[in-house]
């Protein structure tokens, strides 16, 4: 990269470089899948930067709705901030629109709305929304400034190019000639969150301890918790 | 705003009658002393009461007729001055104390002058004021039914030289949200400008239209936006808007009609008029409302309600007419249209 080095005639006495880092990697992985009624939604609970681990029971998922789940990772306290405007918007919803809740297609807009507003000093997170609209599952992904785009199945965060492929595989059917006909139940679902998360924490030093998966039905939000690798 | 209007009057009321014993109280005990001390007076003189005679006096006579005319005297100033008021009070046609006072004293109450002040009865006058100013406005009709809304207004056309088809009193807010206003037209301008903006910024945001109440809601904490500003919001109207606005909008496939006065008061209606004729035109849609109301039928009760309370002839020229409905959302009728309604009246 170029830097003061490549130029030795300012290297003199009080020459000031100017540097600013404000932006932290603490790792994570996320995972979604949206079935025809229900969606699927984990992260792991490893909190760690480079070769410290914060906590091991860190919680990567948001319930914002009866019917919809964040699950947000990167910079930790960029998600911490997010989520909780996040929230906070989500309850002044329900407020100024006589106690409507809002529904899952309606936060996917604002959070990218919101993630958009920083686009010049964006939160440095990587997010996918989960949930239920209109009875059906819905998986929304985001990039760190607001871009959303709707998927039935998709990892983020450190280990997401270990994950995504295994569920291209295992739910996309990408690139087979002959497409076996497995349904894909809750689950299926789960056991197939469990194991990209089994996957990952083999390989991805910012992956692993546990895993937590929010299944998110009609009936509401059920939470699982299932361990991994510690090491 | 009503009940808490009765409330307050009630309140008044009571004080005022409380007030009004008090000093009836206490000037019938200081009559009664001055009275008693009086006639005790002339008594000790009077001979006729005081044999014994401790003072004499030359003139028995006068004491009495004193008596007398102090007697008729006060009897003939009650009943005149008592007559007169009363008199007074009943030409002048006041409802109460207050009215009196004002016609009495051909005074206004000083508490119409600022937007910011109550009355003592804990009125807002200039708002008042302000719902009178919407009585002068052309009629507005509205009339939801549960297959979609029906708003029909007159346009006042003065001249044969104005153009009729720029007077327009029904507005697009969004495509799922129109409205009718009466009043100042130009109050309504800035009104409507805050719904759309409204509207558009919740579907920027949300990604979804936005709730009709929600919508409407806006508006009325725009209208009573205001008096001075300590804040920096700044644009704030030195008077209340002098408008009146029917809502109509479609949320979830559910038609539904909101009516929002100047003092920002927000109520759902079934059927509501606003403007000149919308007394006569209430009573007319308390009579004819029914839920089950087709939206065919409630464009024609819409348009004969409005028939009544105009004073010109009702004709394609002089009437607006809007559909809101879940599947074609905002429509306008054609002036064939029209037309085509008012022929099967």
């Amino acid at each position: 990269m170029l830097g003061i080095n490549q130029f030795p005639e300012y290297q003199v006495p009080g020459a000031v470089q100017h540097q600013f880092n404000p932006y932290e990697n603490n790792g994570g992985s996320i995972v979604a899948i949206a079935g025809d009624n229900f969606a699927v939604i984990g992260a792991d609970t490893r909190l760690s930067a480079g070769y410290n681990i914060f906590t091991r029971n860190h919680s990567k998922l948001f319930q914002l709705t009866s019917s919809a789940v964040l699950a947000s990772c990167g910079n930790w306290c960029d998600s911490d901030t997010l989520t909780s405007i996040l929230q906070t918007r989500v309850r002044q919803y329900s407020d100024t629109h006589e106690n409507k809740e809002i529904s899952l297609n309606a936060i996917a807009q604002l959070l990218s709305t919101m993630m958009y507003g920083r686009r010049f000093f964006p939160y440095y997170v990587s997010n996918i929304l989960a949930g239920i609209y209109e009875g059906k599952g819905y998986v929304y992904s985001y990039d760190p400034i607001g871009h959303c785009e709707r998927h039935t199945y998709r990892a983020g965060g450190s280990s997401s190019a270990l994950l995504q492929p295994i569920l291209d595989n295992q739910i996309g059917l990408k690139n087979m000639e002959e497409k076996p006909t497995i349904p894909l139940t809750v689950d299926r679902a789960v056991k197939l969150v469990t194991d990209t998360f089994i996957s990952a924490a083999e390989r991805d030093i910012y992956t692993g301890d546990g895993v937590k998966i929010s299944i998110i039905t009609e009936n509401g939000v059920e939470e699982r918790q299932i361990p991994l690798r510690k090491d | 705003m009503s009940e808490n209007t009765r409330m307050t009057i009630d309140e008044a009321r009571k004080y005022k009658f409380k007030a009004a014993a008090f000093l009836i109280g206490v000037a019938g005990i200081s009559a009664a002393i001055g009275f008693s001390r009086t006639l005790a007076m002339a008594k000790k003189k009077d001979t006729m009461y005081f044999t014994k005679g401790m003072q004499e006096s030359p003139d028995l006579a006068g004491v009495q007729l004193a008596m007398k005319a102090l007697g008729y005297g006060t009897l003939y100033a009650v009943i005149g001055t008592g007559s007169l008021f009363y008199g007074i009070w009943k030409l002048s046609g006041a409802k109460n104390l207050e009215e009196f006072r004002i016609k009495l004293f051909l005074t206004r109450s000083e508490y119409d002058r600022g937007v910011n002040t109550y009355s003592p009865e804990g009125r807002l006058l200039q708002v008042e004021y302000a719902i009178e100013a919407i009585k002068l406005g052309s009629t507005a009709i509205g009339i939801s039914t549960s297959e979609g809304v029906v708003m029909v207004v007159e346009k006042r056309i003065t001249s044969p030289l104005m153009e009729p088809s720029k007077v327009e009193k029904i507005f697009e807010v969004d495509r799922h949200i129109g409205c009718a206003t009466s009043g100042l037209m130009a109050d309504s301008r800035t009104l409507l400008e805050r719904a759309r903006v409204e509207a558009q910024n919740h579907w920027f945001v949300y990604n979804e239209p936005m709730y009709v109440e929600s919508c409407a809601r806006a508006v009325s904490n725009l209208a009573i936006q205001f008096g001075d500003s300590s804040d920096d919001s700044g644009s704030a109207m030195s008077r209340p808007f002098g408008v009146a606005i029917l809502f109509a909008g479609v949320d979830n496939n559910v038609p539904q009609l909101y009516h929002m006065d100047p003092s920002g008061t927000l109520l759902r209606y079934d059927a509501k008029a606003i403007g000149s004729g919308s007394e006569g035109a209430q009573q007319h849609l308390q009579e004819i409302y029914s839920s089950s109301l087709t939206l065919k039928e409630a464009v024609s009760k819409a348009l004969e309600t409005l028939k009544q309370v105009m004073e010109e002839k009702l004709s394609s020229t002089n009437v607006e007419v809007m559909t809101m409905t879940p599947k074609d959302l905002f429509y306008m009728y054609t002036k064939e249209e029209v037309e085509a309604v008012i022929a099967d009246l």
